[in-house]
């Protein structure tokens, strides 16, 4: 057997990768729980100097961790829902980050609402949003749906920067910051003096506390999607995913679920704007470009649609790996590149693969659900593409 | 024969990256090292200052010009072994807000500066303000121009340049004065730069009688055409243009195409930039007039302080000092200043910072308690034979 050492790499990772999944599976559910509280621990130690001073030498670990880290961390959980998940080419997710950006900023501004409720209204007007854009558009399929999705993130930012009464090109300013607590005492010991964090301050100095915010949104949101992807609507979207027809006919009412999808992936979009936006006190439209609905998607992609620890993994490189190299000036993005290349190359399924997803791969149903319906995936032969 | 090229172009392309990554950190290496033997044998104390703005980004042009006048100031300063030492520590935000706030806590908690140049854009200094004004590190931008940045109330933000709200008026004060335009189109690119400073432009210009025809342009499109077909039935004796360079080269080029032959062009600092002349050809670009807060030092001027500052700066980087090269330049020269009478604390820096008049390159600077300067020259430049050259004074330059 002629095999090149690229597959052969590709494989025997592959192997351990299904071992180690394997392993996993067969897990009590105590022993995972372990884990679980060990991964929100670590998280919640995270931002500490120690690790820093080689995560991010020529930046301040603490800070991006909540911005790109953190943030592109929680946009991947949620755009996963709809790409990964339901299987829908969402190239416009900026657009629900930037309406509950500009929900925070207008109604924080203006009306000078609690950031708890400026929260949960954010998080409506992105689920109604979301639904806005799907009710017209979901009837498309493939890459006609990326195209219009494509679209309206670029409608919202344009209509941002042209509406005067929000701002126009200039943004908003003095967003304000969430309520602080400034005391907090335990059994009369004062905690600030024991671990010289303030969890509850919001300030500008010390982004610490926007991080542990950050942390129990993406805890909350995972918790949420996981529990969405195991149960009868997880199942839905994965037939949608499969074949949309066969699913239609099947019985299942593809056109809602896929409303559905697109609301959860915006509302979580939109939480994370309304997060971002109190912490960074001003933005303007030119905050929400393109390019970061195409970092976040490629975050996903590479990280291994379809699989959460996989997807936060991915946007976890993605957004980490400009960082760390910023000493290197200008050759950053084309080492950044070459990772990514490299990493299509090795990894084409993405870092963790799911596996459902990538047994589709390998049938030759392509990546991104009924967008690649015709192209092979990187492990398929030709003739089984043209028996299709 | 496919597999075979694949792997050749793996390892290509792995070797490529490698070559290049040894390459830059070669780069980085050579770059550190003088520094740190200067620090730890000649003097016993260094401060740190730093410099932040899109050093690499799109819009770099305008922002590495200041960074070499600054730096020229440090270097000339440590020339003189002082008691305590600088070091430029560069921050590259690319213009980006957001990347902006986190390399300010760089600097505050790692590198522990005591003073900022920059940022740069008025984008990232609305997000970093907050922050250095609640570290209290003083800092001066040298090309930050957007009119609500003073109004925040910070005590440790200066610019030593005049903002939007006096160019505009400075400009439109020209096209209205010596130019005695009556009937005059103001177009903006509709960006946080362009659309305020157009703004400014049509205020002052309706003040003075004069007719302001509006309209606004999306830069991204390369195609103008509904604008000038506009401009072209409304015959205007002056065009205003707010935005880049880009964009203005452009608009310029098919104006003149269209047959818009004899409305003087104007546009403000976004778009004084050779780009300008290469934009719009060089035969439309000619007297076109672009007013600007800043003062460019032209090979013909006869001032010694400004001959001595352009000619070290050519000496340096074999290039004639460009857009807000003479601002960074005095931006750093305050905080060279402060160290001298021997403030090396950021508190005192900023105290020194309040009350320095001093005469720079490029003005007189003094700072006003809201941290802006006190000088309010707009400059008007003119392209003649294909080169941009220095007018005057908006309120004393004359057409030629």
């Amino acid at each position: 057997m002629k095999q090149n050492l690229q597959a052969r790499f590709r494989e025997q990772f592959g192997r351990y990768g299904d071992v180690m999944h394997d392993r996993w599976l067969n897990t009590p559910g105590w022993q995972r729980w372990i884990l679980y509280v060990v991964l929100i621990v670590g998280a919640l130690l995270l931002p500490s100097e120690s690790i820093g001073s080689f995560m991010s030498p020529y930046t301040d670990w603490a800070s991006i961790l909540f911005f790109p880290i953190g943030t592109y961390v929680v946009l991947a959980i949620g755009l996963n829902v709809v790409v990964g998940q339901a299987g829908l080419l969402d190239l416009g997710f900026v657009a629900f980050y930037a309406v509950g950006g500009y929900a925070m900023a207008l109604i924080g501004t203006e009306l000078g609402w609690n950031f708890w409720l400026i929260l949960l209204a954010g998080i409506g007007i992105c689920a109604l949003s979301g639904i806005t854009l799907g009710g017209p558009t979901l009837r498309l399929r493939g890459d006609y749906l990326a195209i219009v999705t494509l679209g309206f993130g670029e409608i919202i930012r344009i209509t941002a920067r042209n509406t005067d009464s929000i701002g126009g090109p200039n943004g908003i300013r003095g967003i304000p910051h969430p309520p602080s607590i400034d005391e907090l005492n335990v059994f009369g010991v004062d905690l600030y003096d024991l671990l010289g964090v303030k969890f509850f301050k919001y300030g500008v100095l010390d982004p610490r506390p926007y991080y542990y915010l950050l942390v129990a949104l993406a805890v909350i949101v995972i918790i949420l999607v996981k529990r969405w992807e195991k149960s009868r609507v997880g199942r839905a979207w994965a037939a949608i995913r499969e074949d949309e027809d066969a699913a239609e006919v099947m019985g299942v009412p593809t056109f809602r679920f896929k409303m559905l999808a697109f609301a959860i992936g915006a509302s979580i979009g939109g939480a994370m704007g309304v997060l971002w936006a109190s912490k960074v006190i001003s933005l303007n439209p030119n905050d929400f470009q393109f390019l970061l609905s195409a970092t976040i998607l490629a975050a996903v992609v590479m990280g291994g649609a379809g699989n959460l620890p996989g997807v936060m993994l991915g946007a976890f490189v993605v957004a980490w790996l400009p960082e760390r190299f910023r000493g290197l000036q200008e050759y950053r993005m084309l080492i950044f590149g070459a990772v990514l290349v490299a990493l299509m190359i090795f990894r084409p399924e993405g870092l963790l693969p799911s596996r459902q997803r990538k047994a589709e791969l390998k049938e030759g149903a392509g990546g991104m659900g009924t967008l690649g319906a015709e192209v092979p995936g990187p492990e398929s032969h030709g003739e089984e593409v043209a028996s299709k | 024969m496919r597999p075979k090229t694949a792997r050749l172009g793996g390892v290509l392309a792995a070797g490529v990256a490698l070559t290049l990554g040894l390459a830059a950190c070669g780069d980085g290496g050579t770059d550190a090292k003088p520094a740190d033997g200067g620090s730890s044998a000649a003097a016993p104390s260094t401060v740190k200052i730093g410099f932040m703005g899109d050093l690499t980004g799109p819009n770099a042009g305008i922002v590495i010009p200041p960074r070499n006048g600054a730096k020229l100031v440090f270097d000339e300063y440590n020339k003189t072994n002082p008691a305590v030492k600088v070091e430029l520590v560069e921050y590259d935000s690319q213009g980006d807000p957001s990347k902006a706030v986190a390399l300010a806590q760089q600097a505050i908690k790692t590198d522990k500066v005591v003073g900022l140049l920059g940022p740069a854009f008025s984008g990232e200094s609305a997000q970093v303000g907050p922050v250095l004004e609640e570290a209290q590190i003083p800092s001066i931008s040298a090309s930050a121009t957007n009119t609500k940045l003073a109004e925040n109330g910070w005590k440790f933000w200066h610019r030593v340049l005049p903002n939007d709200s006096v160019q505009g008026p400075g400009i439109a004060d020209f096209i209205a004065g010596p130019v005695a335009a009556k009937n005059v189109f103001v177009i903006d690119d509709k960006s946080e730069y362009g659309k305020p400073l157009a703004d400014a432009v049509r205020g002052q210009l309706a003040t003075k009688g004069a007719k302001v025809t509006n309209d606004s342009l999306d830069p991204a499109e390369s195609d103008y055409s509904s604008v000038v077909n506009k401009v072209a039935a409304s015959k205007p004796d002056a065009i205003f243009f707010g935005g880049y360079y880009a964009a203005a080269g452009n608009l310029l080029k098919q104006l003149r195409d269209k047959g818009v032959k004899d409305a003087k062009f104007f546009s403000g600092d976004g778009s004084l930039d050779k780009g300008l002349i290469d934009g719009a050809g060089a035969a439309n670009a000619e007297g076109a007039l672009v007013g600007c807060p800043c003062y460019i030092a032209t090979p013909d001027v006869t001032d010694a302080k400004v001959k001595g500052f352009a000619d070290a700066y050519k000496a340096a980087y074999s290039a004639d000092p460009a857009i807000y090269a003479a601002e960074g330049y005095d931006a750093a020269t305050v905080f060279a200043e402060a160290l001298k009478a021997g403030n090396t604390t950021p508190d005192k820096i900023n105290a020194f910072i309040g009350t320095v008049d001093l005469a720079g390159v490029s003005k007189q600077v003094k700072f006003a308690p809201n941290g802006e300067v006190e000088a309010k020259d707009i400059y008007i430049y003119q392209v003649k034979n294909g080169a941009i050259a220095l007018l005057g004074k908006a309120t004393e330059a004359k057409l030629g």
